[in-house]
């Protein structure tokens, strides 16, 4: 995985000849935001592999209860959203976006032959290619492809962990990783204030024509200068944001908000990705599960409120994937083992609310595990054509249906 | 300066690779047993006595029920163990059998795994794959104590292969459905591992195509003697001690350690460390710093013997929480460690270890005392001496002259020809140091 990545991000540089830096791109893109809204999307991974039959609840369906008799959520607590499903009785937040209509969920959405392999199914997911191993992530082909011949103009997106995940790797386009906003800075000794002018001077000059054959050398060089062309300019936007919508503790409700200060302060990046995990509960998942999806719905509709208050709810859409869903079956350790279909959720006040797809049957079952009803490409299809208007066969590799959420 | 390689260079290298790097006065002991005789003092840990690290231990008293304890615990190993490659080989064996606190919540298991490792570090890994199936921790991790007759829990017989052993694709569904219920019954109790039988599935299964009444000894057993179970484990081997990408055919050697030594690990990087590709182009330089190597190395390199206890925090911000691995996996490594944030951490890493804001109650890095004893005069020789310290003067013209440069300049930024005292030296020196640190270079190993 690592070579295919380093082949293809060294490729994509030395394809470009002179690369603008990140700090220019950032500019670039705050400067473009001025007229035309620009649209949006933020994807969140839930990492680990989400039960999603305790997050969107048949608790109309009697099997779900003898599958699950230790840790199915009772009937009375579930949040209903109609006479069949409802909500995990922690996601209270989506409940709101949910009746607002700003929640569309998508059931049971998965992929023939599924892999059971966190590494891999993530990879699938990822890519958007389940019947190779593919060097690229769908939403990189889809960066590379809106970039178009032209130089970069703009940043194509910011991914807020501390590593790139592989839905964006790319051939042509880099993105910066940036995890906590406030350490992101380049530090000198305190004691000599007036050095640190001439240190920063050293580096940027050696780092711009910084030259050595040993492998990696470049992808460091690279690394390095677009951490610190970075930092000045994200700095500046986080202590021009305000805002009083409070997000829950966390790294979810962080992240979104470093999104929303960066959406805010003018950053028009298509793209945002962040990560949840811990959703891997092969043993007593209740507590842990419930405490996660309270994170994540909770995050949700901060942020939510966070872009309504800045009038840019109408420009942003987050969709919320996890690599696979869990068994039917109950384990004897009050937890579920990797299973495969999954429900997929997208936010935003230009999405169309309501339930899409159909739900699983959880009595014809493919070795104890869901059939999924619908490819997960689907809803990428759906989100690059009528979301960020781009070819959804060229980023694919073939036509999906298109869902009527956007 | 970096043209000529000699003995020096590549013992230089395998303490980098083989250990932790080394301080001045390591790398002359090192240096005055050769090569091999460094690497087979590596290969033989239990021959070298290890009794001040032990003792200094000791008298620190860690709390191994504290997890910040807990790791800098093993900082401390690292930093200060005789026994490098054995060191190296528990972090390895801890990326490989990737086992966190998380979830575990239980330090002292999490210490109890780890001597573990450190005692088959270069031995038999049949013995340690066994061992490792009935550690409390791993059961804890892979969730086995919910694994019972009947009712089977599936995660440590996929990653038992998938992770450990053979690697995806080289076991169907069905395998991982038979290999769960052999362990069915392993389970962990507070005084250690219990075989509960009442749990234990005793029926007949079928393992990779073997038939019968399979526990979970057989299912180690089987495992370890795949073939594919020796060129898994050489490849992994390889590409973190050695290079990124091997060929085929250095792969089949290790693996060919493997088999022939009936399953050593400690043949197998005999292997890997007496290779002509390793002593070569190949691999100088050629693998990205992991934060356990960027920042012990750093430590060593400068002679900094306080470890300040948010170390581990540091070195986690910079994408190796030791005893938290992201996953199941482990580290990835390789470019993986690297992205804009975790550069900037590195970066910010170096800053601090050698401003002196940190030294204020010890006397931490103070380079001029160095250079009056090494008696360095003019400004090329200083920075002459700290590239060949830090990267082994492995740089361009062009970055020594800018550096230079930097050196040339007094806190005020205006050139000058001479510096004359010690405090501007000092701030000066660091700065050096810095920056070289923040090197592209400085990251490689």
């Amino acid at each position: 995985m690592t070579v295919s990545r380093r082949k293809f991000i060294h490729g994509g540089l030395s394809m470009l000849g002179l690369m603008l830096s990140a700090e220019e791109l950032f500019k670039l893109s705050a400067q473009a935001a001025g007229s035309a809204s620009q649209r949006q999307l933020v994807l969140i991974q839930l990492s680990g592999g989400n039960d999603g039959l305790n997050t969107v609840i048949p608790f109309g369906t009697g099997a779900y209860y003898d599958a699950r008799p230790q840790i199915a959520v009772p009937q009375n607590d579930v949040l209903k959203l109609n006479d069949a499903v409802g909500l995990h009785p922690q996601m209270t937040g989506m409940q709101e976006l949910f009746n607002a209509g700003n929640l569309a969920i998508v059931e049971g959405a998965g992929y023939t032959s599924p892999n059971r392999s966190h590494f891999r199914s993530i990879e699938i997911w990822q890519t958007g290619e389940p019947d190779k191993i593919g060097d690229t992530g769908w939403l990189g082909r889809y960066l590379d492809l809106a970039s178009g011949d032209k130089e970069h103009k703009a940043l194509p997106a910011v991914n807020v962990d501390p590593m790139l995940p592989k839905t964006l790797f790319a051939r042509k386009i880099v993105v910066p990783s940036v995890n906590n906003i406030y350490e992101f800075r380049f530090r000198t000794d305190p004691h000599f204030r007036k050095d640190r002018d001439t240190q920063i001077e050293a580096f940027s000059d050696i780092y711009k024509d910084f030259d050595s054959k040993r492998p990696h050398a470049d992808f460091l060089r690279k690394a390095g200068l677009e951490a610190n062309h970075a930092s000045d300019y994200l700095l500046k936007i986080v202590k021009s944001y305000k805002s009083t919508v409070k997000y829950p503790a966390g790294r979810l409700g962080d992240g979104l908000k470093f999104i929303a200060q960066m959406i805010t302060g003018g950053v028009t990046a298509p793209v945002f990705t962040v990560s949840l995990d811990g959703f891997d509960t092969h043993a007593n998942q209740q507590r842990s599960q419930a405490g996660l999806l309270k994170q994540l719905s909770d995050s949700l509709l901060a942020f939510q409120n966070d872009l309504k208050a800045h009038s840019l709810d109408d420009q942003v859409i987050t969709l919320v994937f996890s690599e696979f869903g869990r068994r039917v079956q109950e384990n004897s350790g009050k937890g579920t083992d990797h299973g495969t279909a999954e429900p997929l959720f997208i936010v935003g006040s230009a999405v169309k609310g309501g339930i899409y797809g159909e739900f699983p049957s959880l009595t014809a079952l493919d070795n104890g595990d869901l059939k999924h009803t619908i490819d997960f490409r689907t809803v990428y299809a759906t989100v690059l054509e009528r979301w960020l208007g781009a070819d959804s066969v060229q980023v694919l590799g073939k036509r999906f249906e298109i869902l009527p959420i956007l | 300066m970096s043209a000529a390689k000699t003995e020096s260079t590549w013992i230089a290298q395998l303490l980098r690779r083989a250990g932790f790097g080394f301080t001045p006065a390591e790398f002359k002991y090192y240096k005055s047993l050769g090569y091999e005789g460094t690497l087979h003092e590596l290969l033989n840990p239990k021959n070298v006595d290890n009794s001040t690290l032990e003792n200094a231990i000791a008298d620190q008293s860690f709390d191994f029920t504290n997890p910040n304890d807990l790791r800098r615990w093993w900082l401390y190993r690292m930093s200060f163990t005789r026994r490098p490659l054995e060191e190296k080989m528990t972090l390895f064996l801890h990326g490989h059998f990737a086992t966190s606190e998380r979830k575990v919540r239980n330090p002292h298991a999490m210490y109890l795994q780890n001597m573990l490792f450190r005692k088959y570090a270069l031995g038999d890994f049949h013995q340690l794959l066994l061992s490792v199936s009935k550690d409390p921790a791993m059961i804890v991790w892979l969730d086995n104590q919910h694994n019972r007759k009947g009712k089977p829990n599936e995660n440590y017989a996929r990653e038992v292969m998938e992770l450990f052993t053979i690697g995806i694709g080289n076991y169907t569904e069905k395998d991982i459905k038979e290999a769960a219920k052999a362990f069915t019954g392993w389970q962990t109790r507070p005084e250690g591992f219990f075989f509960n039988k009442n749990q234990h599935d005793f029926g007949p299964k079928t393992f990779l195509g073997v038939s019968g009444e399979l526990n979970g000894e057989d299912i180690v057993s089987i495992l370890v003697k795949q073939p594919q179970t020796g060129r898994f484990l050489a490849h992994k081997l390889i590409t973190f001690f050695a290079y990124d990408n091997p060929d085929k055919n250095f792969v089949e050697r290790v693996a060919k350690a493997y088999r022939e030594s009936k399953y050593r690990l400690g043949p197998m990087l005999q292997v890997i460390f007496s290779d002509k590709s390793f002593l070569s182009d190949r691999a100088y330089h050629a693998k990205i710093k992991s934060p356990a190597e960027f920042v012990v190395g750093s430590l060593k390199t400068l002679q900094i013997e306080n470890l300040d206890n948010d170390l581990p925090q540091m070195m986690g911000a910079m994408g190796q929480d030791l005893f938290h691995p992201p996953s199941v996996k482990g580290w990835d490594g390789g470019e993986a460690w690297i992205s804009s944030d975790t550069m900037m951490e590195r970066f910010n890493f170096a800053a601090r270890i050698v401003s002196t804001r940190m030294d204020e109650l010890t006397t931490r890095f103070t380079p001029s005392e160095l250079v009056h004893r090494r008696g360095l005069t003019n400004t090329l020789q200083l920075v002459n001496y700290f590239l060949d310290l830090l990267v082994d003067g492995d740089v361009s013209a062009a970055v020594k002259d800018r550096l230079l440069e930097y050196v040339s300049c007094d806190l005020d930024g205006k050139k000058v020809s001479m510096i004359e005292d010690d405090r501007t030296l000092d701030a000066k020196l660091r700065g050096l140091v810095h920056l070289i640190m923040t090197l592209p270079t400085y990251q490689l190993t």
